[in-house]
């Protein structure tokens, strides 16, 4: 089995849906980050062309003019047509299930270069036709006649115009429990007895270490500024999210956002629907060579998915770390630093009360022992969703480079990256330095 | 497929029963007609009507890979001897034609490819025509572009078959018709995917053989169009509507398309061979025409120029083996650096724009953005195709992506150390293959040349502002030059669309050190109480696009008064400038906050008031006040020939000095130069053919006279007068 290493990563700033990037459309916004990769690598698009495999980009929107939105970017960003490229969809993990696949190639010797990567407009998420409107607009269309027609417009559902489903809230929302993602994580909070000031004090403590890197440059190696089309007026180098100025205060007055009598989860300590692209690169040892001697940013050590309880998905980074760990023999401890997604600050708290409760173990593994704790300076060490957001398509492979580049500013050994994913299911992508 | 005859142009073939007349010109890529050819197809269509052949009916189509007929040989039009000549080779083409419409079987004409002037004639002749789909294919008389009209029946047949607001449009702009377009329009009977062509071609003919017809031969006409073309009242106002709108754009110069126009509208109800007579005739006459002349050496001045590679020390396969520019970089972004970027981008060539600060190099995507936008907006581009363009366009503030650049241009600001700074360390990111150009304006290449390590890669490209309209872009060379760098920057500005014009290194080059003369005689005689307005107009009546003061409004007057004094310091005394702009400048200098700085158009206030981009009235109360304090002068009386002379010969004195110092080696350069890089009047074939024609001799002592009463400045140059006496001219 060949050894799958990371080269370039590079990554649009991010930005709260509707705000800066709203106008922009997701494969504008992976265009922008390839291209940037591109760039940083100082090789011509020719030669890219001429040695990538494959590319593979998660999206979870879909947007309608862009079904195969890999494609769509891969080509705007000036990769030639002979190139292959398709999108996978795992819900918030499509990126990391895009680095998985190039991973998986890597390994199986289908190739030597794969671009793997992510590209999410939250913001540009449609409004649809309920049904009912829908099948007024088929009957319209399939009458012929004058009389027909206006038999038809006699029973126009004007009601249903203004009840459009809102894809967003759609997508958020579990399909099998019907709740939605923050009542997953309310039940996370109220089982765990994870009270509301904890949960506000982890939601401050991302900004405040997201507010840390971005001055300390940390974010720079992996942002390519971006100007905002068509007029550019707006220049973001930066992430849009993180609050130098967040409080305690500022986050105890915001009221619970999806359970409004008994609930704990508010906005400020849930990450934001976000905009954003991240893209990098997956390569064999004769990649790297066919990068003109591209420097590894990491090894991949492994990668594993698993599934859970829908309605506890925010719990899906304890199982699968375990799943992985089991097969490659390590231990939690055993990471420098670990990125675990922040969706909701409840349910990486729970997270972490999982991995050392043996109980929970007991129930679960069926014995197995508990993983233990994680020291908190090696959690998130840059901030998190949080602060950053949570372009769903894209933070995959945002938390993957995050977490790799902050292993080789510490000079440390191994990285971890784990996140939950909507539907009951978790993903979890291990690293090691070069 | 047996073949019946096989000449030098045309061969036929017969399939089954019809005739397959296929134009292969011997020996050449593409087909074009002249004398042997025309009598050769007239011997054909004799035969197959004598019924030598026994074909029912007859395929024409052309040999030549992607390309039909690209219409007459240019070389035969330009070595007719006389006006008899020129009318009797109308005549031969007529009568060829109308043999080829004469025939008593069905013709199809099949077109793939460009069909240009003669080609698209021959079409008309024939009973039916298709085209392919293909974005190769287009059709149009453009005889126009060359001082003469469509002298084979083109005049005749065309309005016939388009109707007459079609016809008139083609001939009178010259301008293609795209595959789309033509059947609309009843240009071709139908429009065949590429892949399907050469089989529709035979099928079409063989269902003609046999009496089927497989088109549907009626052209929609819209109602203005009937009200305008079918009765008396309504041709009158639609031929001075179009006499009316034409003479707005040609302002007289150019009497081509009002000679056709003329033609159409009286003798259009002639019979044919009476009607190809007065053809003929109105041919030949503008054959003759030193317009005609002059655009016809100005086509071939651009046929060189395409082929001309910038320098003569390299062999075909050497130039051929040089790499292409895919990947470029422009420093300093803003409007230069966007409009370079568009225009390289739109060429598919990947742009990185880089500057210090985020937001200049986001004014030149907004720049790029805003061209392509124009692009869709006028139906050139789709939305995607724009996107996909604008996406070869990214930005930067540090030293990103260099090393896999081809070619860096720097547009920084106009200060010697600046750039030299800039140089070196450029060198220092990119690869060895990689050209580095400076797009300076005002500044030598000698000076900047210690910066480099590798002089020999550096080169001059000037762009002109605006850089999507200037089709001119000037390629400065210097000593320590490569062959090989000059090679791939004259094939940049060939690919991305641009006129090449290759010149040595000296202070405003080559088209800077022509206008400035120009300009600066206009200041002195703006002192002297000249109008702006009249003098404008008269500038503008003699051909030149824009009048001396609206251009130095365009220019910039900042730009232009710095670059006045830099020419003057480094070329002496013909060079003196008025003291107008300095006066200017030392009034924007008194001006206080939140008043407009009077710079020319970019800042809404010049010679005129701007506003949004375009001109209104001159400011010229104003601009009295600054120049003249004590009051006005009274306003010296405008005589337009003298004026002419008095700002246009000084750039021809200018000239001789140009040839002499080599800062170009051919007059035809200076013409090329002039022509796109300022818009000197084509219809005079460029400054130098001008100059010819008034000959030097008498410009050698209109500017002695000169001198003696406007300035020594004026004074003729030495290289002039040796040109003066030494026959006069400077072509050859």
């Amino acid at each position: 089995m060949k050894t799958a290493y990371l080269a370039y990563g590079t990554r649009s700033p991010f930005a709260k849906a509707g705000t800066d990037l709203k106008t922009v459309h997701a494969a504008e916004l992976g265009r922008h980050a390839l291209a940037e990769l591109i760039a940083r690598s100082n090789l011509s698009h020719e030669h890219w062309g001429k040695i990538v495999d494959e590319v593979i980009i998660g999206n979870t929107g879909t947007p309608a003019d862009a079904a195969n939105i890999s494609r769509v970017i891969a080509l705007r960003a000036g990769l030639p047509e002979n190139v292959s490229a398709y999108t996978v969809h795992r819900n918030c993990a499509s990126a990391m299930e895009a680095m998985a696949q190039a991973t998986l190639k890597v390994q199986a010797g289908q190739g030597d270069v794969f671009i793997a990567g992510g590209a999410e407009s939250m913001s540009q998420m449609p409004l649809m036709y309920n049904n009912k409107a829908t099948s007024f607009f088929d009957k319209l269309s399939r009458a012929r006649s004058l009389a027909d027609r206006l038999k038809v417009l006699k029973d126009i559902p004007l009601k249903d115009f203004l009840k459009p489903r809102i894809a967003i809230m759609e997508g958020l929302t579990d399909p099998f429990y019907d709740i939605n993602m923050g009542e997953t994580a309310e039940i996370i909070a109220k089982e765990f007895g994870i009270k509301r000031n904890e949960q506000d004090e982890f939601a401050l403590w991302s900004h405040q270490k997201a507010v840390k890197a971005q001055e300390a440059g940390h974010y720079a190696n992996e942002i390519a500024p971006y100007s905002v089309p068509p007029k550019f007026e707006n220049t973001l180098t930066n992430d849009s999210g993180p609050r130098a100025n967040q409080s305690m205060e500022a986050l105890a007055k915001l009221r619970p956002f999806f359970d409004k009598k008994f609930g704990s989860i508010t906005a400020g300590n849930s990450c934001p629907i976000t905009d954003g692209a991240c893209m990098v690169s997956i390569v064999s040892e004769e990649g790297l060579a066919k990068l003109e001697g591209a420097k590894a940013i990491a090894k991949i050590t492994g990668y594993a998915f698993a599934g859970l309880d829908p309605r506890r998905m925010g719990l899906g980074p304890v199982f699968a770390t375990k799943k992985l760990l089991d097969q490659t023999g390590e231990k939690l401890q055993d990471f420098d630093v670990i990125e675990i997604n922040e969706a909701f600050s409840a349910q990486v708290i729970g997270c972490l009360r999982a991995f050392e409760s043996q109980k929970f173990f007991d129930e679960h593994f069926n014995g197995d022992k508990a993983m233990g704790a994680i020291a908190p300076e090696r959690l998130n060490p840059n901030g998190g969703a949080i602060a950053i957001g949570h372009p769903v398509g894209a933070t995959g492979a945002r938390i993957a480079l995050t977490a790799a580049l902050e292993m080789n500013r510490l000079g440390a050994k191994k990285a971890l990256a784990t996140m939950c994913i909507g539907g009951g299911q978790g993903g979890s992508i291990s690293l090691e330095a070069v | 497929m047996e073949t019946l005859f096989k000449g030098k142009a045309f061969k036929l073939h017969q399939d089954k029963n019809i005739g397959i007349l296929e134009f292969d010109l011997e020996g050449e890529k593409i087909n074009k007609f002249g004398e042997f050819q025309l009598k050769e197809l007239g011997d054909l269509c004799d035969k197959i009507k004598a019924g030598d052949y026994k074909v029912k009916a007859l395929l024409i189509r052309s040999a030549k890979k992607d390309s039909f007929i690209v219409g007459a040989d240019i070389n035969v039009i330009q070595s007719l001897a006389d006006e008899a000549e020129a009318r009797k080779a109308s005549e031969l083409g007529q009568s060829t034609f109308s043999k080829l419409e004469d025939l008593s079987i069905p013709t199809l004409v099949a077109i793939h490819g460009a069909c240009m002037g003669g080609g698209t004639e021959m079409a008309c002749a024939a009973k039916y025509r298709i085209c392919s789909d293909s974005s190769r294919t287009v059709i149009g008389v453009p005889e126009v572009k060359l001082g003469f009209l469509p002298g084979w029946g083109g005049t005749y047949r065309l309005p016939k078959m388009v109707g007459l607001m079609n016809a008139i449009d083609m001939i009178l702009s010259g301008k293609s018709i795209r595959p789309h377009k033509a059947p609309k329009m009843g240009l071709v009977d139908e429009l065949v995917p590429e892949a399907l062509f050469d089989a529709k071609s035979v099928e079409y003919t063989h269902m003609l053989a046999e009496g089927k017809v497989p088109f549907n031969k009626s052209r929609k006409v819209s109602l203005p169009e009937k009200l305008l073309t079918t009765n008396f009242i309504g041709k009158k106002v639609f031929f001075s509507k179009a006499r009316e709108q034409l003479l707005s754009k040609t302002k007289g110069h150019y009497p081509a398309p009002l000679a056709a126009l003329e033609l159409i509208r009286d003798k259009s109800s002639l019979k044919r061979d009476a009607y190809m007579k007065e053809e003929a005739r109105v041919f030949a006459q503008l054959w003759a025409t030193p317009v005609s002349k002059h655009l016809v050496s100005l086509f071939f001045l651009t046929e060189d120029v395409k082929r001309d590679p910038g320098t003569t020390s390299l062999d075909r396969e050497q130039l051929k083996s040089l790499p292409k520019f895919n990947q470029m970089a422009v420093l300093g972004a803003g409007v230069m650096g966007g409009g370079i970027g568009y225009q390289s981008a739109s060429k598919d060539i990947y742009v990185t724009l880089k500057d210090i600060r985020h937001e200049a190099v986001a004014a030149g995507k907004a720049h790029a953005q805003k061209l392509f936008n124009k692009l869709v907006e006028r139906k050139h581009m789709t939305r995607s195709q724009a996107s996909q363009k604008m996406s070869h366009i990214r930005g930067q503030v540090d030293y990103t992506s260099f090393g896999s650049l081809d070619l860096v241009i720097e547009a920084v600001v106009e200060d010697l150390e600046i750039k030299k700074k800039v140089f070196a360390e450029v060198e220092t990111k990119v690869s060895d293959q990689c050209v580095i150009a400076t797009n300076t304006s005002s500044l030598r290449l000698e000076d900047m040349l210690p910066a480099f390590k590798k002089p020999e890669r550096f080169v001059g490209l000037h762009f002109f502002n605006p850089v999507d309209k200037m089709p001119l872009v000037e390629v400065v060379t210097h000593p320590q030059i490569s062959p090989e760098t000059v090679a791939r920057a004259v094939a940049y500005v060939k690919a991305i669309g641009k006129t090449p014009v290759v010149v040595k290194d000296g202070p405003g080059f080559l088209v800077n050190r022509l206008l400035l003369p120009w300009l600066n005689e206009a200041g002195y005689c703006l002192q002297e109480g000249y109008d702006i307005v009249e003098t404008d107009k008269i500038l503008k009546k003699f051909g030149m696009p824009m009048g001396p003061f609206e251009l130095l409004d365009e220019i910039g007057l900042d730009v232009a008064c710095k670059v006045s004094h830099i020419l003057h310091a480094s070329l002496g005394q013909r060079f003196k400038p008025s003291d107008g702009l300095d006066r200017i400048m030392e009034a924007n200098k008194k001006l206080g906050e939140g008043q407009t700085k009077r710079l020319g158009k970019k800042s809404g206030l010049g010679f005129y008031k701007w506003e949004n981009g375009r001109r209104k009235e001159a400011d010229t109360e104003a601009i009295h006040k600054i120049l003249f304090p004590t009051g006005v002068k009274a306003r010296t009386e405008l005589n337009p020939e003298t004026l002419i002379r008095r700002l246009i010969y000084p750039m021809i004195n200018e000239t001789a000095l140009i040839l002499k110092e080599q800062i170009v080696e051919k007059a035809w350069q200076v013409d090329v130069g002039m022509i796109f890089g300022t818009g000197f009047p084509p219809f005079r074939g460029g400054l130098c053919r001008y100059a010819d024609s008034v000959g030097l001799k008498n410009i050698e002592s209109e500017l002695q006279r000169m001198s003696t009463l406007y300035g020594a400045r004026l004074k003729p140059t030495e290289a002039l007068s040796a040109y003066a006496q030494s026959g006069g001219k400077f072509y050859d």
